[in-house]
């Protein structure tokens, strides 16, 4: 029982009173910016990285890891008291969470997003615990040239899955990839695009890239000028949360197929907790005897959604951990946060620092059930939080991001570079370029470089060594597979876009299907 | 953010889309030709200039693409919230340009007083009020706490 003792370890580490302090720390955090709307968990977590410099790194990852799955609790109180969603995965728990709240359930509907949550991060840890090991030391035979083909099919299928052109976020990708080229070159010591500027020596900063494209973007783009939100709730009383014999029986196999759901697709790369809320909404309504109900506040309709964020937070650990392969821009940020912590993401990860990957999976225990306690008995405290008024809060969030990008390097520079960007992200927000992609290029441009000069080199600069290898080969095929599908997608929404009539894109179709 | 759909049935691409996608292809050119002038070395040597060389050419071909998809809808304005936008531009600025020179506290103010102008519906009082309370909390926080490399003020 190799496992089992090394869930020891992770547990004796996760219980050590600073990982346990951090823990707390960063699930209050992020049920704090989950639950405030305009503020997301992706900015917190670049906000904190910093902060994060001067601690262990197993904890620093359990700090930054709790604030991602904390928002994802926190972010369906704004969205059922306000039907304004903390974050765009709780888009789908306003639709019936709110009319709850209109018909007096808020507090039941509070309770049910809580437990669902819980179940699905736990049972999501669970597989977690089971499949990562198994997946990274199948991993372990890799070498560099089917390392390049695995990054570039999951950066491939990251950026093409979602809504919107493809080839906007291809161009995203390179992008980043663009953007993780300026420094010094460290092969040959060549300066590469520093415009002779000694700040851009060192290459730009993940954490400044991430404040100005999620965090200064963000708040441009939340900045309006009705500030009249007052949660629609009075008092929520505990006896008024919990659920009746009847609802409880109602919410467990939505909870579970949601579970199911969200462990699959959180794993794939690209697709993540957003596509997966929406697709359990979806199956959820498809399921019922009785669909009219959804949208009127049907409980099955806030407890899959959740069930499914939660628990396709946690599996996109897996790859994650496992090969170092990230599903998206949070995933990536992480995995970019774990390197500038000195730790090599991939499948050596596990068995070089096992304590670490288990510590930080045993956190997920203790955080989730952290979580628990913020969430229901001291619900109150959150409600309150949503009357903080948004033109204090912002004021203060460009204060942080100013101190947070100058603690990287002390480089006033970088204030301005976040500026930049901030405008930027805004610009690319308008004009329908995602983000998420330019973020996981340049996480990975980096990586993919070098696994791709490596392999060259073992193979004296001859391409056969993509495909010398059975691995390599299919992943190839699979490359191509994709390649052939998107020119296709691309072909036809031109074809079908010719004057009369402009093809929806199949997401806005599903959304649309949900509502 | 999730990206938003792209095509909006029946909207014409504005200036701004193609500007943007224009902007890219000379982005990628420039990143290319660059890339090329510091050595793109051999497949088995590559030089510092072969990555550049392809994402450039990479990111040229893909703006292409997208001039040509624009041809059948995007979006029609660019629709950015101009307020906010020079507000937190000029906020940010400033404190970029003050913190060294003035020190932390006075930059806070600044930065904090200019940015909640950023909402049509501030006041004298409630930007005050806000600005004096973040001043007074990075003091303390991050001067005394954090002992970060910066006065408080000048001098």
């Amino acid at each position: 029982m190799e496992m089992y003792a090394d869930i020891l370890i992770g547990f004796e580490r996760a219980l050590s009173f600073d990982a346990l302090l951090f823990c707390f720390i960063g699930v209050t955090i992020g049920t704090f910016v989950g639950v405030l709307p305009g503020v997301g968990a992706l900015a917190a977590v670049s906000l904190c990285l910093p902060m994060t410099y001067y601690l262990d790194p197993t904890v620093a990852m359990i700090m930054l890891a709790g604030i991602f799955y904390g928002a994802q609790y926190g972010s369906s109180t704004a969205s059922i008291l306000l039907n304004v969603p903390g974050t765009v995965t709780a888009a789908v728990t306003a639709l019936d969470g709110y009319p709850m709240t209109q018909q007096g359930r808020a507090g039941l509907a509070l309770f049910v997003t809580t437990i669902c949550s819980f179940v699905g991060g736990s049972i999501a840890i669970i597989l977690m615990m089971g499949f990562t090991p198994l997946i990274a030391r199948a991993a372990l035979s890799f070498s560099s040239a089917e390392y390049f083909l695995i990054m570039a099919f999951g950066l491939f299928l990251a950026s093409t899955i979602g809504s919107g052109s493809q080839l906007k976020s291809l161009a995203m990708v390179a992008l980043g990839l663009t953007l993780g080229l300026v420094g010094t070159d460290l092969n040959s010591g060549v300066s590469r695009f520093t415009f002779g500027q000694v700040e851009l020596y060192d290459g730009i900063s993940l954490v400044t890239i991430a404040m100005g494209l999620f965090g200064v973007a963000e708040i441009l783009n939340s900045i309006v000028d009705d500030t009249s939100r007052k949660p629609a709730t009075g008092k929520i009383t505990f006896k008024s949360m919990l659920p009746s014999k009847a609802e409880w029986k109602v919410i467990v196999k939505p909870t579970l197929r949601g579970t199911a759901i969200g462990a699959v697709i959180g794993a794939l790369p690209g697709s993540g907790a957003t596509i997966a809320t929406f697709i359990a909404y979806a199956v959820e309504k498809r399921q019922s005897k009785t669909p009219e109900r959804f949208g009127k506040g049907a409980l099955e309709g806030i407890a899959a959604p959740e069930a499914a964020n939660n628990s396709a937070v946690q599996s996109a650990f897996v790859p994650t951990l496992s090969l170092g392969i990230p599903g998206d821009a949070l995933m990536a940020f992480l995995l970019g946060a774990m390197m500038i912590h000195g730790v090599v993401p991939g499948p050596r990860f596990l068995i070089d620092q096992p304590q670490m990957f288990w510590g930080l999976v045993a956190s997920f225990w203790i955080g989730n059930v952290l979580l628990l306690i913020l969430n229901i008995p001291l619900i109150g405290v959150w409600v309150r939080m949503l009357s903080i008024p948004y033109n204090i809060l912002f004021p203060a969030m460009l204060f942080f991001i100013c101190i947070g990008v100058y603690s990287i390097e002390y480089q006033v520079f970088d204030i301005a570079l976040v500026m930049i960007f901030g405008i930027v992200g805004l610009v690319m927000n308008r004009l329908a370029y995602p983000a998420a992609p330019l973020l996981l290029g340049f996480i990975l441009g980096p990586m993919m470089e070098e696994h791709f000069k490596r392999a060259l080199l073992m193979s004296r600069g001859s391409f056969s060594i993509f495909w010398e290898r059975p691995i390599s080969v299919v992943l190839l095929a699979l490359l191509a597979g994709l390649l052939l599908l998107s020119a296709r997608a691309i072909w036809k929404s031109q074809r079908a876009a010719s004057p009369s009539s402009l093809s929806e894109p199949q997401m806005q179709s599903q959304t649309k299907d949900t509502q | 953010m999730e990206p938003q759909e792209n095509t909006e049935p029946g909207q014409r691409s504005g200036p701004w889309e193609y500007a943007v996608a224009a902007a890219l292809f000379l982005l990628g050119l420039y990143v290319a030709f660059e890339g090329a002038n510091v050595g793109v070395g051999t497949l088995r040597r590559m030089g510092p200039g072969f990555l550049p060389v392809a994402v450039g050419c990479g990111l040229a071909l893909l703006a292409l693409g997208i001039l040509f998809e624009l041809r059948s809808g995007g979006r029609p304005k660019l629709d950015a919230p101009v307020r906010p936008l020079v507000m937190v531009t000029l906020s940010l600025g400033t404190f970029a340009a003050t913190v060294a020179p003035l020190g932390l506290v006075p930059a806070t103010l600044l930065l904090a007083f200019i940015g909640a102008f950023a909402e049509r519906a501030m006041t004298l009082r409630r930007a005050g009020l806000t600005a004096i309370g973040l001043a007074a909390l990075g003091y303390v926080v991050f001067i005394l706490g954090f002992k970060l490399p910066l006065d408080a003020f000048w001098g």
